[in-house]
């Protein structure tokens, strides 16, 4: 669903309120934390949706790193997961079973224990996870926190929502699909554990909000602006392209004209625009890292073989996304 | 005229039907497109101009849009 129906629900409803809940959902941040003890938190968090590729086992790589992520944003450890299926009784098992082949993949390369699941009958294939992981209360890392002179660092390409689209309407090439499978179905183990060896001031995954719809919940409520500097953003070009002859999710239009009013555009062309607010799957950790940690921070994610891209910084400011195209005179 | 409506379809079904559709008329014949989902409205006029057709007419009324546009002729 979309943040603005998201929003809408939950409002007036008597959401928990509990000391020991030290991350709800009244934030949207990216999992649930609750203390267990003094040195001890719990994280958990839920993901699944149909398929957006059509390799089953793709599919479920895909969206077993989708679900863990959420883990890793928050600088947490997942250790044990549940599946969570629904399968028409018209298609082969087989199918499901390559899915949940993938899935297993990820989750033993990430050193988590599947310990069950539950699986429905429904029209619509759909699978994903939920997880469970632990992290130490003083190192949990929020959307918010950004400060400004930090600058922000993203770990993966832009551009999967128009890709799926352009697969949906079979227009997509192969070694395009297998590109963005295998970002996709990259964990972002690696880059949480170099960003909690370094420290960071704040962090998302970047999913369904789109890149600068995850932004501005960084942003919501506070004192700093984020400057993003459109052409440091990496893209993938097939996104572009694809976007440029339609091929924009509806989730774009939405994550766009419900967050419009927070952002400010200096010369970015609409193209580019729904690019930056185009749903992502399993996308990559955004960042703020203060400036000084940020040649360690890049160092540690080279050696672990995890890209990183500078795509703008923060200032202070009154909780708004300003975005500079190529050429565009800074205000 | 030849008319394709495809309400009560999602993206990316309109640009693709629209694609479709264009291909199968000739040059300089127009298409008339009907669809009332909100984001297909800019997805197939996107399409439409990238392809290099020409949009004579665009009106919306009440959630339905209607898309009249010319078939490019190819430059000889």
């Amino acid at each position: 669903m979309g943040p603005e129906d998201l929003g809408k629900i939950l409002e007036g409803l008597p959401l928990p309120k509990n000391e020991r809940l030290l991350v709800g959902i009244e934030k949207l941040d990216d999992a649930g934390v609750y203390l267990l003890r003094e040195d001890l938190a719990l994280v958990q968090t839920v993901d699944f949706f149909t398929p957006i590729v059509d390799d089953p086992f793709w599919f479920g790589q895909i969206s077993c790193a989708n679900a863990l992520s959420d883990v890793y944003a928050m600088g947490g450890e997942p250790i044990t997961a549940l599946n969570i299926v629904c399968f028409p009784r018209e298609l082969d098992l087989s199918v499901l079973k390559e899915i949940l082949r993938g899935g297993l993949k990820k989750l033993e390369e990430a050193g988590v224990v599947l310990v069950g699941g539950h699986s429905v009958e429904d029209p619509e294939v759909k699978y994903g996870l939920s997880v469970t992981g632990i992290v130490h209360p003083q190192k949990i890392v929020r959307n918010q926190g950004a400060r400004p002179g930090d600058v922000l660092v993203l770990t993966k390409p832009i551009g999967t929502g128009i890709i799926s689209t352009a697969i949906k309407a079979q227009m997509a090439e192969e070694r395009t699909i297998l590109k963005v499978s295998e970002v996709m179905a990259t964990l972002n183990r690696e880059a949480s554990q170099v960003m909690v060896e370094i420290g960071v001031n704040a962090c998302t995954d970047i999913t369904g909000f789109g890149l600068l719809g995850h932004m501005c919940e960084m942003v919501e409520g506070t004192q700093v602006d984020f400057y993003v500097y459109s052409s440091q953003v990496p893209v993938f070009e097939e996104a572009l392209y694809f976007a440029k002859i339609g091929l924009v999710p509806g989730g774009a239009y939405r994550n766009k004209s419900f967050r419009s009013h927070m952002v400010d555009f200096y010369g970015v062309d609409e193209v580019m625009r729904d690019v930056l607010f185009d749903p992502q799957t399993s996308g990559g950790l955004l960042m703020a890292v203060p400036r000084e940690k940020l040649s360690s921070l890049l160092e540690g994610l080279k050696k672990r073989g995890q890209s990183a891209w500078v795509i703008g910084e923060v200032k202070e400011g009154s909780g708004r996304i300003k975005v500079f195209g190529d050429g565009a005179p800074l205000p | 005229m030849k008319r394709l409506d495809v309400r009560g379809e999602v993206c990316p079904m309109p640009v693709l039907k629209t694609k479709k559709a264009m291909e199968e008329i000739s040059e300089g014949e127009i298409l008339e497109i009907i669809l009332d989902y909100p984001p297909s409205r800019e997805n197939v006029r996107r399409f439409l101009l990238s392809q290099g057709h020409e949009i004579i007419e665009m009106v919306e009324e009440g959630g339905v849009t209607r898309i009249k546009a010319r078939k490019r002729k190819e430059a000889s």
